[in-house]
């Protein structure tokens, strides 16, 4: 599968998502979803707030010129938030997972997707 | 979507709310305005003895050889009572679970004599520390749906469920427990977990301030189960009184629990915090107010009142106002002003008399000049103790909460770190 299929036909299409994008460590985007403009340097932004929470509880995370109100976090996972709609991205071996969920999906739901798929490329090595 | 397994027959959720706290766990019907049971977070431990009798307050552990097991005695009917060499000790600690065996005893209770239903009918919901940590999480899931076989779960902050009882999804919780004050930031029904605050002072710390207090005074403090009767004495003179007849080998820890369980009432009737910082000419010109110990000792207090009551608000870094206004620099500045306008004021210990008017005084000379304070604080006593409570009772009755459940199915098919992934 290509990282494509992996944005449009896992993320995408499980409905609990609307735009994903699938980037390196360095910021590299791999795939991205229809309309999904984010940055390089957004993406690199968030990765090394992955391992420094401070960057991100002060200035939020931005993604596609739209700055989310940073939530809670882990070393693997961040969310955000902005009204109804928010972002959780999960931090994989290789790669990370960055995906936009709005209203009505819950956050439970995105968040529940996208950590499957994850678990499933780090035992794949990704 | 989760649920699958279940049916919703429409008004019949028929959810149970548990909100574990250091002075009691509370827990009750989701749809219902108060907790069924308000349950201290204590437990006595019998001393280990042979027992042949069916008592039918004990509840023994499930050990292979029947005369070692120990009684445990909980709930306040039970540990209230003075028994030879029966240890109290509290199964919380930092605010979350920390000794689970004595935890399943006090569930178990809830189950036999509060709820009186088997746990496999009912969806649970678990309020949790806005500090509780993963392990803590993952443990109470699989004790829930390994142990109790419930059929559905949900772990909620305890900072969300008490914004949620106060109408709002975005507010900066400050909840005074027994053992912790804490100012939580909620936007949009989630923590933000890098601004919470928290400081030890307390109901507890009160109250030991108010036994250091008295006995610097020479106030005897003897509680009401060592009084056998009392005579009625003038004001400020020596209690004369005669003393019951207990059993032997009371322990120390049960003493101290009857001794804080006196000083809590006296902290409650007596207690007040100025709208200003504690001035010896203000206080003074307060009328004062009078107290009767179970010993039949009485007297009027006076300034003593807003001095003890004042050290909760005083100190530079741990003062109400000060964490308050500290999580809120935490927090992104997009979402200050909104906190600053939804203050929710939530706990027990904050129905000490003149707690909110304080924390708004203090909040308002920390705030930018400029920034509209709202402070929300419920009147009655019962919205503030069970706040969190209310909350979770409101949830679990909302009809777009029903697909959030982690149900039985979901949680044997992706195990007990699904709880990290549904219940943020």
């Amino acid at each position: 599968m290509s990282w494509q299929d992996y944005v449009d036909n896992q993320l995408l299409a499980s409905q609990c998502v609307n735009k994903a994008c699938i980037a390196g460590h360095d910021g590299n985007i791999w795939a991205q979803s229809n309309g999904f403009e984010v940055t390089k340097e957004e993406l690199a932004k968030l990765i090394s707030g992955f391992d420094q929470q401070d960057l991100l509880t002060s200035n939020g995370v931005t993604l596609a010129g739209q700055r989310y109100i940073y939530l809670s976090g882990t070393d693997r996972v961040v969310r955000a938030k902005l009204g109804r709609s928010g972002v959780h991205c999960m931090k994989t071996t290789q790669a990370v997972i960055v995906s936009i969920y709005e209203d009505p999906v819950q956050p439970q739901q995105a968040a529940s997707v996208v950590e499957k798929l994850g678990d499933y490329l780090i035992t794949c090595g990704y | 979507m989760s649920g699958g397994t279940m049916l919703y027959g429409g008004d019949e959720i028929g959810a149970l709310v548990f909100d574990p706290g250091h002075h009691s766990l509370r827990v009750g019907y989701a749809q219902e305005d108060s907790p069924k049971a308000e349950i201290p977070s204590v437990v006595g431990i019998g001393a280990k003895a042979p027992d042949t009798n069916l008592d039918p307050e004990t509840k023994t552990d499930n050990s292979v050889t029947p005369n070692n097991a120990r009684k445990y005695y909980v709930d306040t009917n039970y540990v209230n009572v003075p028994r030879s060499q029966m240890e109290v000790q509290t199964y919380m600690k930092d605010g979350m679970i920390d000794n689970w065996e004595l935890f399943e005893k006090v569930i178990d209770y809830a189950y036999a004599n509060v709820i009186q239903s088997e746990p496999e009918y009912h969806p649970v919901l678990f309020s949790e520390a806005s500090w509780n940590v993963r392990n803590n999480r993952e443990k109470l899931t699989e004790l829930m749906f390994e142990k109790y076989n419930v059929p559905a779960f949900f772990l909620v902050k305890n900072a969300v469920l008490a914004a949620f009882s106060s109408g709002r999804a975005t507010a900066l919780v400050v909840d005074s427990g027994a053992t912790h004050t804490s100012a939580v930031p909620v936007h949009e029904g989630y923590v933000l977990s890098q601004a919470v605050v928290k400081s030890p002072l307390g109901g507890d710390f009160l109250s030991r301030q108010c036994r250091q207090h008295l006995e610097k005074h020479g106030i005897d403090l003897s509680p009401v189960y060592k009084i056998a009767s009392k005579d009625v004495v003038k004001e400020r003179d020596n209690a004369r009184f005669t003393l019951r007849k207990l059993p032997e080998n009371l322990t120390q820890s049960w003493q101290n629990y009857m001794t804080q369980l006196m000083m809590q009432d006296f902290q409650m009737n007596v207690l007040q915090v100025l709208e200003n910082p504690y001035d010896e000419r203000v206080a003074a010109q307060i009328p004062m107010v009078h107290y009767e110990f179970p010993n039949g000792y009485h007297q009027d207090f006076g300034s003593e009142r807003f001095k003890i009551a004042e050290s909760l608000f005083d100190n530079a870094m741990l003062g109400a106002g000060q964490l308050a206004s500290t999580s809120v620099g935490m927090c992104d500045a997009d979402v200050r002003l909104s906190l600053f306008g939804s203050v929710v004021v939530t706990g027990g210990n904050t129905l000490l008399q003149g707690f909110p008017e304080r924390l708004n005084r203090d909040l308002q000379l920390r705030a930018p000049s400029n920034t509209r304070l709202k402070m929300i604080s419920a009147n009655g006593s019962v919205e503030r103790r069970f706040g969190a409570w209310i909350g979770g009772s409101i949830l679990a009755s909302i009809g777009t909460f029903q697909q959030m459940w982690i149900s039985s199915q979901e949680y044997e098919e992706a195990g007990k770190s699904q709880v990290e992934r549904k219940c943020p």
